[in-house]
Formats: structure tokens, C-alpha cells, sequence
């Protein structure tokens, strides 16, 4: 069995040399430069525009506007965005184009021989605006005395989900205690370490070719093609090695326009290769964060602890345009009330335009707003009861056979209650804390030993894995068996997929499940991925935590067909399959009704914390993060998505504060918008795997890749209230956030 | 109402360099500076290059580079005294033993600035300059009594010095006393002797490559237990780093004791005002100051200042004074044609005048090279992530922060040239421990991991995380990048 080993990642050996190969890495001698101009306009209508000067700059080869994009629209799930912002264009969308409602809305493709020169000759372009109203957050845009898609309806609240499950009034007559409060969760920057890059050049098949790195290579071949108005076989998307993503890189940022520009160089007749490469500040200006929001959440309960209702009103920014909030909005619908067994509920959730930066795809995808308030909401009914925390999960969680907020049962093989004991076990919840490090502060003198005050918090979750709520889900893989003839078994396999190799690790679980699939060793099956040129090039995104157990299925499916070639007699024997899994169900609009999903993972997490009181410093000491996946078809990559995620969700809760005032990012830099390094994240971290088998999942395994994110703030948060005695709404824990609670408490 | 187009802040094209000229003397170098009166001195560039890319000016500039002054990088000890010249760099006073006994404040205070790849080449002289209130350096210098040389052509183009304390060097936000073509060109710091002991602080918002909240720097005089003189020098808390007058007045003659202690750090917050910024709220830099004088002036008290320094903090550093070399080309413009070492094949390619060492090995010397150089990375191109660290001259360096120009003559190795013949130990063991997600940042890690492993073969967790606290990695937590140094030690440990 390769499956469940800890084999060392095929790709690791080019990216130790240097030699692997990310877009924008040794790009053809060449190619031309473009130059991607932001309008630097907030709101504001563009009443006149000429690139007349810069096109005649040094160096100039061609400006692109709004004008030259044939379907001037993109949207993942709504077209409500231009393509470009401009005027003169074929109003063949129902989106005014142009408005810009952001900073970073694209007003020009600059092409020219350098970069420098493209990024010089932006400076010239004259354009006039008109200043609209700017709607810098939720509660101006409520109040909708500015709306940024008037073209969408007459609210910036612009899409609203609902639950009615039960009868909410007999739920709080239920009801001995009552916890109620408003939560404010954060804007984040996904800060993958490789920028946005893309080269794009007409191919000898005449196709339009967009190198990059994405999420899904399929959809950005749709989105390309839709605006520029060509067939999808006229379009090529191929990814080169890519520097991590996170969600981020699911919209396009330079897909589409470096298509135009490939497309206006061939117009004039030019055959060159066109390149372009953000720069980090364009990076973390240009593209979509996690959703910050305000949550009101109150939660009824019984003296002996079962909840007896939940009510929330959710509302997340989703910015200037829709990405993906109405889906994101729909996870954090979903986990607002928590994997809990919840007879009476009401929860509203909103998803709210403003002019600033829009919210959209980011690991945990809505769940870890929704688990912040759910979590948060737990630990202060124990609080308020006097309970064990973890007794209150273990009282109230969702098992087989319940029904789930939507009123839906539960997916088989809901393994939460096992997950909660397993890390309260692991964590020693009921004995002392674990021994802790001196405290070693941020540059700065330690603390006094009284000065300090430690604590432990836990939080349980779930995760939808898969696209949910109907969306329509799919994965395709396509095995090549090799051998002679005379030979009873192939010698070699060739997979190929569209699986998007993010950094996860899923080219290395691809090739262990189809050495098992298939009984090739594992060092004769080579993988090719993610060229829409290639066979079975549909395989959804890398996202949602989805992509092992859907591709696993492909897999199985794909060589069984090709196992079924071989018997035949074929060589190569080649088997293509498309799997499907059970459908999900959009919500019933007025009640919330619908089997959203196929399969949920499960996660518990215990935190101990240190507290420099005197400072409002804080340390987290010990993580214990206990997931159940499945099946580990690498254990060590597994426990990479764990450690990962806890650090990405530390930088979460502890020190990633975007900065958004009057539509414009204040912080677009690494060294004023502060990730973890080295010297700044948890001191440990257990990562505890349980093996409970999915029944839907490729030998067993559920997703696992955001689940250690979700649940992780709420618990830092209960630790340092265990710790201080002071409850935290808002984060992220800055020191300035954490001393003033102090001292106010 | 209606408003033209503009650039946005992020995407400005900045001032392009033309040429940078490579003068081998100070008087040569001001004489640049007088020719040229809109050119920029340079010496670590890591101030300069960015602004040269933010600024919303467009006109190109050159740039005259100190770093081929003979003896520009010189340490003296002159007794009672260090005199620096201008092109000390931080990591040299990490690395210098003689601080951390006589100047701890100071070598505290160059150990918490950026990472180590940055302080290998940010000079003492340039974060004076720069003088931004939350420049490190400067609260020790000021604390400890250090007196600037400045160095200018008179009108018969004779080489004067004026000297400037430090107390009096900064006239207000990022303003100094320094006139046009004047240069910093040595910097003198008093010892601290028997009778006197000092302290450096800081708060920061992440234990590395932190910009202050607040820090500052604190030198006593005692006589027994009575404090006989008292400096405090704050930062972040004004527009310039200010000497904070009523904290000596509230310690000299007085027995070092807790009410005293208190009396002082009290004192000292009610002496400033800060303001509110990004870092912090205005009221957190007061209510924080308190704590963090508290425990400065209770560990000078008890005199285990000293235990606050790290064991052997590596500094990535190899070079030495000795090894300066002076300039191959006296001017570099975009069409000379400069020749480095690079992974011991020597490469010659031109574009290096206008392009940071990233750019040029990339774009320029990486297409006229066997490998294609193309391991060297550009993660946020203002030194903070790593990505781009390779090894210049010795020390390991952030590429994107030096002008390729200064490259010209020098030796340069990437991550591509550490796999001759086989994986190095560093890079087998980011494979065996996992410690490879995207792989983005791994070259950083991989030159600065082996460069760690050169000067410490057996390094520390401590030495660990101090080496690598200038590379940012996003996909890992870093927990199997540090277990990948330890086991690459322990291979190489096991092989010699």
C-alpha cells in the first residue's frame, strides 16, 4: 500500500535546487511586458478617458481598455464585475462599466517592451472622474444611502439567506440562560508567498494561452473565453508550478486581461509572448480577502446545558464585487450555530456591498466566521453554566442520524463526539497545563512570573468538503496503463488531472492512490496536470477541502475503466472517469430547507495560552488539533495541512490587521501587514489524525486542508479569557486590543 | 465633482537609476555628491532603493557608492571609545564582541533591526540618516552619548568634518542637520565604563522584523546603589527620538530601589505624547512604557543587563573587513557590461545600473548563465520575506535591497549552486522532513539554512530561529523547516 505512506513529495526536488519553475520564472527572452492600471478611485464614475499620450510613450506597443473586451464582465458564481472599468464599450452585460467601486478596478493594459516603461507610460493616461459617495463599510453601506450596484436591486444587502428550523419563541420559552453579543471577525490577506504572474501568447493552434497559477484551470478557461467572447476551445490555461493560494488565487486576477493582450498583439500583428508580474503591494491591492464582518448571535440554553434555540443576523462585507461571498456567506450560514444539535433557529446572513476590496475565497471559506461566533457563543454558556466546556460539545453535538441546522440529516458518519473526546484526551483537558517555556516576549524584557497568567480554550467544528449548496460538482481523471501486450500487468501508469498543485501536496496523493488504483509502483506513475489541453482536464477547484476526496473517487473510477481496457486487450489501456458524488441542494429561500452537502470533516482544538498581562503580549504554548480524516493517504502532508493551518489561523487571531479606511487598503505591504514568522508562532502543536472511515470517501478519506483553520481563533480566545477573565469579540489580539481590555476589566 | 487620474500609490514608477559611480575615497565620493547635487550617496541601500521606488518623482538619479571606500567598513577601538566608520554595518556590531561589553544597548538595539540578512547590509550611518523616530539604532546611539562625524567639501574643496551629537543630529520627522553632499563619515560611541551600565528595549508587534512600538535606550552611572547619571533615549513616541529629560532627573541621586523605579518610569511617560498610528494606540505605547522601564531599570539594578544577550546570535556573515574589495568599474551605467562570480562561473551581462541584485540575476545574468537562476525569488521586493536571500561577497543578503551595480567584482551563490554534485545536507533534509509545501520560499530557506550551517555547524533551536527570522513561509507553520536544519546538522555532524 502506498496509500497511508509517508512517501517524500515528487516535487520537492525541483523546488530544493531552485529549478522548479513558477509563472513568471524565466520567461521568454522576448516577450513584451504589460502593466495592469489601477483607477486608484474608491467610487467614482469615469466621465472621460484618453491613453492617447501614453500609447505614444517610449516603449509602447499597445493600451487596452474597457473598449477592447468583447463580453465586458467576469464573476465566478454572478457577473457583476467589468472585466475593465471604462467607457466605449460593447454593452454586452448588464454591469455598468463604467463605475469603478474599487481601488484596484483595472482601467488599461499598458504594453510595452519593458516593464518600466509600461509601468511609466500608465502615468500619462488622462482620465476624468466623478466622485461618488465612497461606502467604506457594513454599516454605511445598511443604511443604503449610496448603492454600488443599483443594477442588482435596490439594497446593498444583496443577497440574504434564511433558516427557520423549529419555533424559535418555544425555544426561548426553553430557555434558562440566554447569551448574547455582537462579534466583529477581521479581514485577512491570503499573503501566498508567490505573487500574481501570468505570460500569455497566441499558440500554434491559433488558441489564445494563458501560463499562470490558479485554482482550477478549467474555470479560468470558461472565464476567459465568456469575455472574450470565443469559443472555450479557443482558450488554454496552463499552470506552472504555483506559490501557494489559499483560496486567493480562485479568481482571476490576470487571467482574462493578459488574454486580451495576447489577443490585441495578434490584432496588430505582433507575435510575441506578453508577460506580467505583481508586485506584492499590487498583490495584496489587487486581489480578494477573507470577509471581515459583524455577527449578532444569541444562543438559549437549559440549566443542564442543551441548547434550545439559536438566532444570528450575519453580515459579511463582501466589497465591490461578489467573487464568491454568496457562497462564502453560505458557510457561514451553516456554522453560525455550530455542529451542534439545535431545535430552534432563526439566522439571517447577508452579504453586504461597500466600495472597498472584495471579500471572497480564503481557507475555511465563511467557516471560520461562522465557528468564531459558534464557538464563542459555547464557551460563554459554559462560562454562564459553570460547565466543562468540552462536556457542553459533548452534550450538544451533532451524531449520526441528526438533523442538521437546514433541517436536513446529517451525512453519514458523523464522527464529531469521538473528535471532541480524542482531543480533550490528547489536550489532558482535566489535568494541570501542560509545563510552559519561560516567557520570552517581543523584544522586550520578560515579565515578572505574577505579571503572567495562562489558561486553555477549546473548540469543536465542522466543514463542508465540496461544493455545496447544488453547485454543481465534478472531478475527471484519465489513467494510461502501460505494458506489452503478452504482460498480465501494466509496468507503468500515466495519470492525468487537472488538480491544481497549490503546495498541499495533492500531485503526491494523486500518484499514491492511482499506484494503489492501479498496483504500478508508486516511482512508474508519472502525473500530468493542469493543462486544459490535456484529457480529463475538469476537476474542480483545489478548494473547499475537497480535492482529495474527489479526485481519490476519479481515481478509483478512472482505473477501474482503464483496469477494464487492460483485460480487453487495449495498450495503453486508458480508462477516463468523471465522478459525481451525491447531489446537494440549494437552501429553500424563505426556510433554509436543503441538504447542503455530502460529507462534513470534523475538528476539536485545545489551546494553551501564556499572557504578559503588563504588556498584553501573548503566547500560544501548546496546540492540540485533532482531526478526523478519514483515511491519511499521507500522514506527513496531513499533518502539513495541520500545521499549517493552526499558523495561518494564529496569524488570523493574532497579528494580520488589514487595514481598511475610506475604501483603500492602509497596510499593502509585508512589513506593515505582519504574518507569523518563525519566532512568533504556537511552541507546539500536536496534530492528532483519527482514521474514521468517510463512507463516501476514496479509501475512507474526508477533506481535511481548512479544518484546522476554523476552529482555532475561538479557541486561542477562550484560553486568554481563561487566563484573564476577559472575553475578546473582536481580533485580531493586537497588543494595543489586549492591553486596553485588561485594564478596562 | 470631478478629479484627474492618478497613479496609485502602489504603482508608481519611481526615480530610475542611471548610473552609479563607484568613488574609492571619501574625498572622491563628496566630490561626486558636489558635482552632482541631485545624486544619492548609498551604502546598504536598504532605506534608498525603496524609496527610490515609492517616491511619486520620476526623474532618473544617480547614485554614489560608498561601499569601495577603503576603511568605510572600519571598527576602532580609540579607548575610551569605538569610532565606527560610516559603512558599519548592524550585523558587524552583533558580531563584535567589544559592543555587547562596552555598548550593550547599541548591540541589543543593531540585533533587533530587521533580520539577518538585512543587517548584513543596513549601515548604523544609514539609520541615522533615514532618521525615522522608530529607527532602533538611534535610541542606544543617543543614549550611550554618540557623536557623529560629518563629513563636506568646503567652497576651496578641502575635506571638513563637523561633529554632531547625536542628541542634536535630528531637527524634526526624517530631518537631520545633514546639508546637501555631506556625509556621515564615522560615528563615535563613548564606552561604557566600570561606573556606568546600559540597556536597550522594545516593543514590536512580532518577535522579528518588527518595527518599534516603542524602544528605547537607557545608560546609568551608579555610585554603590545611588544613581549618579541617567540618559533615556525613547522611540516611536515623537517625531524624533528624544532624550527623555525627566526620567535622569527623577533617578540621579537616588537609591535604584523599586519606588525610585517607579518614580522614573512615570516620569518618563508623562514627559511624552505619541500618537496613534498602525502600530498602536496612543495609549498603549504610555500604558506599556511603564512596564517596560520597570523591568529595564529592576535587571540594571540587579546588573544581569548582560544576560539578556542571546548565546552566539548568528549573523550569516562571512565576509570581513579584510575582504572588501574595491570598486571593478568607477561607473556603472545600464550598458557596462559588470561581471560577477555567480555559483563560481563568472557571468557578464549589463542592465545593472537601473536593476536591484534580484532583478539583475534573474532578468540579466540568469539567461547568459548554464542555470537559469531563476531560484531566486521576489516574495515582497522591500526585504521582509526572504525569498530573494542569496549570498554576496560572504554574507547572506536580501537581492532584492542591494544595487547590482555594487555586485560588480563580487561573488555571488544561489540556491542553484549548492546541489553541485548531489543534494547539500540542508537541501536532502527539506525533502526527508516535509518541510516543502509550494516551494516559493524554499530557496531563501535552503541559502540561508546551509549559510547557517557553515558558521555553526551544531546550531542552537535559538540560533535556528534567529537565522531564520528574515524568511516568511506561508504554507508550513516552519515546524518541519526547523526540523530539517536540525537533522541537516546532524547528517553533516555525522560526515565530518
Amino acid at each position: 500500500m502506498t496509500v497511508g505512506s509517508d512517501s517524500r513529495r515528487f516535487d520537492a526536488h525541483d523546488k530544493v535546487t531552485g529549478l522548479a519553475r513558477y509563472a513568471g520564472d524565466r520567461v521568454a527572452a522576448n516577450a513584451l511586458a504589460a502593466h495592469v492600471v489601477f483607477s486608484d478611485q474608491p467610487h467614482a464614475r469615469m466621465l472621460a478617458m484618453d491613453v492617447s499620450t501614453a500609447e505614444s510613450a517610449e516603449g509602447v506597443v499597445a493600451v487596452l481598455t474597457a473598449a477592447d473586451v468583447p463580453v465586458n464582465e467576469y464573476g465566478l458564481t454572478m457577473f457583476d464585475q467589468p472585466v475593465m472599468v471604462g467607457l466605449g464599450g460593447t454593452d454586452r452585460t448588464a454591469v455598468d462599466c463604467a463605475v469603478s467601486r474599487w481601488e484596484a478596478d483595472k482601467i488599461a493594459i499598458v504594453i510595452a517592451e519593458t516593464a518600466p516603461q509600461a509601468r511609466a507610460a500608465a502615468a500619462l493616461i488622462e482620465v476624468e472622474w466623478e466622485q461618488l459617495d465612497i461606502v467604506p463599510d457594513i454599516e454605511t453601506a445598511l443604511r443604503n444611502d449610496t448603492i454600488v450596484h443599483p443594477e442588482s436591486g435596490p439594497d446593498n444587502a444583496y443577497h440574504h439567506l434564511r433558516i427557520r428550523k423549529g419555533e424559535v419563541d418555544a425555544g426561548w420559552a426553553a430557555a434558562d440562560v440566554t447569551i448574547e453579543h455582537t462579534y466583529h471577525v477581521p479581514h485577512q490577506e491570503h499573503a501566498y508567498l508567490q505573487v500574481e504572474a501570468a505570460t500569455a501568447w497566441i499558440d500554434d493552434e491559433g488558441r489564445v494561452a494563458v501560463e499562470t497559477g490558479g485554482q482550477w484551470a478549467w474555470e479560468d478557461q470558461q472565464q476567459i473565453a465568456h469575455a472574450l467572447d470565443v469559443d472555450s476551445a479557443q482558450v488554454r490555461v496552463i499552470y506552472a508550478a504555483i506559490g501557494g493560494a489559499f483560496g486567493g488565487k480562485e479568481d482571476m486576477t490576470l487571467q482574462i486581461v493578459m488574454a486580451l493582450a495576447a489577443r490585441k498583439l495578434q490584432a496588430l500583428g505582433i507575435d510575441r509572448p506578453v508577460h506580467c508580474r505583481w508586485s506584492r503591494e499590487e498583490s495584496i491591492v489587487g486581489h480578494h480577502k477573507r470577509h471581515r464582518g459583524t455577527i449578532h448571535a444569541r444562543l438559549g440554553a437549559t440549566n443542564d446545558g442543551r441548547i434550545t434555540v439559536v438566532e444570528a443576523d450575519v453580515h459579511l462585507d463582501a466589497g465591490a464585487y461578489n467573487y464568491t461571498s454568496n457562497k462564502v456567506l453560505g458557510n457561514a450560514h451553516l456554522s453560525v450555530a455550530g455542529p451542534y444539535e439545535v431545535p430552534n433557529a432563526r439566522i439571517d446572513s447577508k452579504a453586504v456591498y461597500t466600495t472597498t476590496v472584495p471579500g471572497g475565497a480564503f481557507r475555511g471559506f465563511g467557516g471560520p466566521q461562522g465557528a468564531f461566533v459558534a464557538e464563542m457563543q459555547m464557551n460563554k454558556l459554559a462560562e454562564a453554566l459553570g460547565m466543562d466546556p468540552v462536556e457542553l460539545r459533548r452534550m450538544n453535538s451533532l451524531r449520526d442520524g441528526s438533523e442538521g441546522i437546514t433541517q436536513a440529516i446529517m451525512p453519514d458518519g458523523v464522527t464529531l463526539p469521538k473528535v471532541i473526546d480524542r482531543c480533550a484526551d490528547d489536550a489532558q483537558m482535566d489535568g494541570e497545563l501542560f509545563p510552559a517555556e519561560p516567557f520570552a516576549p517581543v523584544a522586550s524584557l520578560p515579565p515578572a512570573p505574577e505579571a503572567v497568567r495562562r489558561g486553555r480554550g477549546f473548540a469543536a467544528g465542522y466543514k463542508n468538503v465540496g461544493f455545496s449548496f447544488g453547485f454543481p460538482e465534478r472531478c475527471e481523471a484519465e489513467i494510461h496503463l502501460h505494458g506489452d501486450d503478452s504482460d498480465e500487468f501494466p509496468h507503468s501508469a500515466d495519470l492525468y488531472h487537472g488538480a491544481a498543485e497549490v503546495g498541499q501536496g495533492v500531485h503526491q496523493a494523486l500518484r499514491q492512490m492511482v499506484a494503489d488504483a492501479t498496483g504500478v509502483p508508486l516511482d512508474r506513475v508519472s502525473g500530468h496536470f493542469s493543462d486544459t489541453e490535456m484529457p480529463a482536464a475538469d476537476s474542480g477547484s483545489v478548494s473547499a477541502s475537497r480535492m482529495t476526496f474527489m479526485s481519490g473517487n476519479s481515481v478509483l473510477g478512472a482505473a477501474e475503466e482503464a483496469e477494464k481496457a487492460w483485460r480487453d486487450g487495449a495498450r495503453p489501456a486508458i480508462g477516463t472517469f468523471r465522478y459525481t458524488p451525491p447531489p446537494t441542494e440549494a437552501l429553500d429561500p424563505e426556510t433554509g430547507v436543503g441538504q447542503p452537502n455530502f460529507s462534513y470533516g470534523y475538528m476539536a482544538q485545545a489551546v494553551e495560552v501564556s499572557v504578559d498581562t503588563e504588556t498584553g503580549h501573548i503566547r500560544v504554548d501548546r496546540v492540540t488539533s485533532a482531526h478526523d480524516v478519514g483515511k491519511a493517504i499521507n500522514p506527513r502532508l496531513v499533518q502539513g495541512q495541520i500545521e499549517g493551518a493552526v499558523v495561518q489561523a494564529h496569524g488570523y487571531v493574532m497579528s494580520e490587521n488589514l487595514q481598511v479606511a475610506d475604501g483603500r487598503i492602509q497596510n499593502p505591504r509585508f512589513s506593515s501587514y505582519l504574518i507569523p514568522g518563525i519566532g512568533d508562532i504556537p511552541e507546539h502543536v500536536e496534530s492528532v489524525i483519527l482514521e474514521l472511515s468517510d463512507p463516501l470517501g476514496p479509501w475512507g478519506a474526508r477533506g481535511m486542508a481548512e479544518m484546522p483553520y476554523i476552529t482555532y481563533a475561538p479557541a486561542v480566545i477562550a484560553a486568554v479569557h481563561d487566563a484573564t477573565g476577559v472575553w475578546f469579540d473582536e481580533f485580531p489580539l493586537t497588543p494595543s486590543r489586549v492591553l486596553a481590555a485588561l485594564h478596562s476589566s | 465633482m470631478t478629479e484627474l487620474f492618478a497613479v496609485h500609490e502602489v504603482q508608481r514608477a519611481g526615480q530610475p537609476i542611471r548610473n552609479v559611480r563607484r568613488p574609492a575615497s571619501v574625498r572622491e565620493a563628496l566630490q561626486e555628491l558636489a558635482a552632482d547635487p541631485d545624486s544619492r550617496p548609498v551604502s546598504g541601500g536598504t532605506d534608498l532603493l525603496l524609496d527610490l521606488q515609492r517616491t511619486d518623482q520620476t526623474d532618473p538619479v544617480d547614485l554614489v557608492d560608498l561601499t569601495g571606500i577603503d576603511g568605510f567598513r572600519s571598527i576602532v577601538d580609540d579607548g575610551d571609545a569605538i569610532v565606527l566608520s560610516g559603512g558599519v554595518t548592524h550585523s558587524q556590531i552583533v558580531a563584535d564582541p567589544m559592543f555587547r561589553d562596552a555598548a550593550l544597548p547599541l548591540a541589543q538595539a543593531c540585533l533587533e533591526i530587521g533580520s539577518p540578512q538585512l543587517r548584513n547590509r543596513a549601515t548604523l550611518a544609514g539609520n541615522l540618516a533615514t532618521a525615522s523616530p522608530a529607527n532602533d539604532s538611534i535610541s542606544a546611539l543617543m543614549a550611550l552619548g554618540a557623536v557623529v562625524e560629518i563629513s563636506g567639501l568646503s567652497t576651496s574643496d578641502v575635506v571638513e568634518q563637523r561633529l554632531v551629537p547625536v542628541a542634536e543630529f535630528f531637527t524634526g520627522f526624517r530631518q537631520t542637520v545633514l546639508a546637501p553632499g555631506e556625509l556621515i563619515t564615522s560615528i563615535r560611541i563613548p564606552k561604557l565604563d566600570a561606573g556606568a551600565r546600559g540597556l536597550w528595549v522594545k516593543l514590536g508587534l512580532r518577535k522579528a522584523q518588527a518595527i518599534s512600538v516603542v524602544h528605547g535606550g537607557i545608560v546609568l552611572r551608579m555610585d554603590g546603589d545611588t544613581v549618579t547619571g541617567a540618559a533615556l533615549a525613547l522611540g516611536s513616541v515623537a517625531a524624533t527620538v528624544v532624550l527623555i529629560q525627566e526620567f535622569a532627573d527623577a533617578l540621579v541621586g537616588q537609591q535604584l530601589d523599586g519606588t525610585t523605579i517607579a518614580a522614573a518610569a512615570n516620569a518618563a511617560v508623562a514627559a511624552i505624547e505619541p500618537i496613534t498610528d498602525g502600530r498602536a494606540t496612543a495609549d498603549y505605547r504610555r500604558t506599556a512604557l511603564v512596564p517596560v522601564l520597570t523591568r529595564a531599570l529592576q535587571t540594571l539594578a540587579a546588573g544581569e543587563q548582560a544576560s539578556m544577550w542571546p548565546t552566539d546570535p548568528p549573523t550569516l556573515r562571512s565576509s570581513s573587513e579584510a575582504t572588501a574589495r574595491g570598486p571593478a568599474h568607477p561607473q556603472i551605467s545600464d550598458e557596462t557590461e559588470v561581471s560577477v562570480q555567480i555559483n563560481g562561473v563568472e557571468v557578464t551581462a549589463s542592465g545593472a545600473a537601473s536593476r536591484t541584485l534580484l532583478d539583475w540575476i534573474r532578468d540579466c545574468a540568469g539567461p547568459r548563465s548554464a542555470a537559469p537562476l531563476s531560484g531566486v525569488k521576489e516574495g515582497c521586493a522591500e526585504g521582509e520575506c526572504g525569498a530573494c536571500t542569496i549570498v554576496l561577497d560572504g554574507d547572506a543578503v536580501m537581492s532584492c535591497l542591494v544595487p547590482a551595480a555594487q555586485a560588480d567584482g563580487g561573488t555571488v551563490s544561489t540556491v542553484e549552486g549548492l546541489a553541485a554534485g548531489g543534494l547539500n545536507p540542508v537541501q536532502a533534509a527539506f525533502i526527508d522532513e516535509f518541510a516543502v509545501q509550494c516551494g516559493f520560499c524554499i530557496p531563501g530557506f535552503i541559502v540561508t539554512g546551509s549559510h547557517l550551517l557553515q558558521q555553526y555547524p551544531n546550531p542552537t533551536d535559538d540560533q535556528i530561529e534567529h537565522a531564520l527570522s528574515g524568511n516568511l513561509c506561508r504554507c508550513t507553520g516552519y515546524y518541519p523547516i526547523t526540523q530539517a536544519i536540525r537533522a541537516a546538522a546532524s547528517t553533516s555532524g555525522d560526515a565530518s
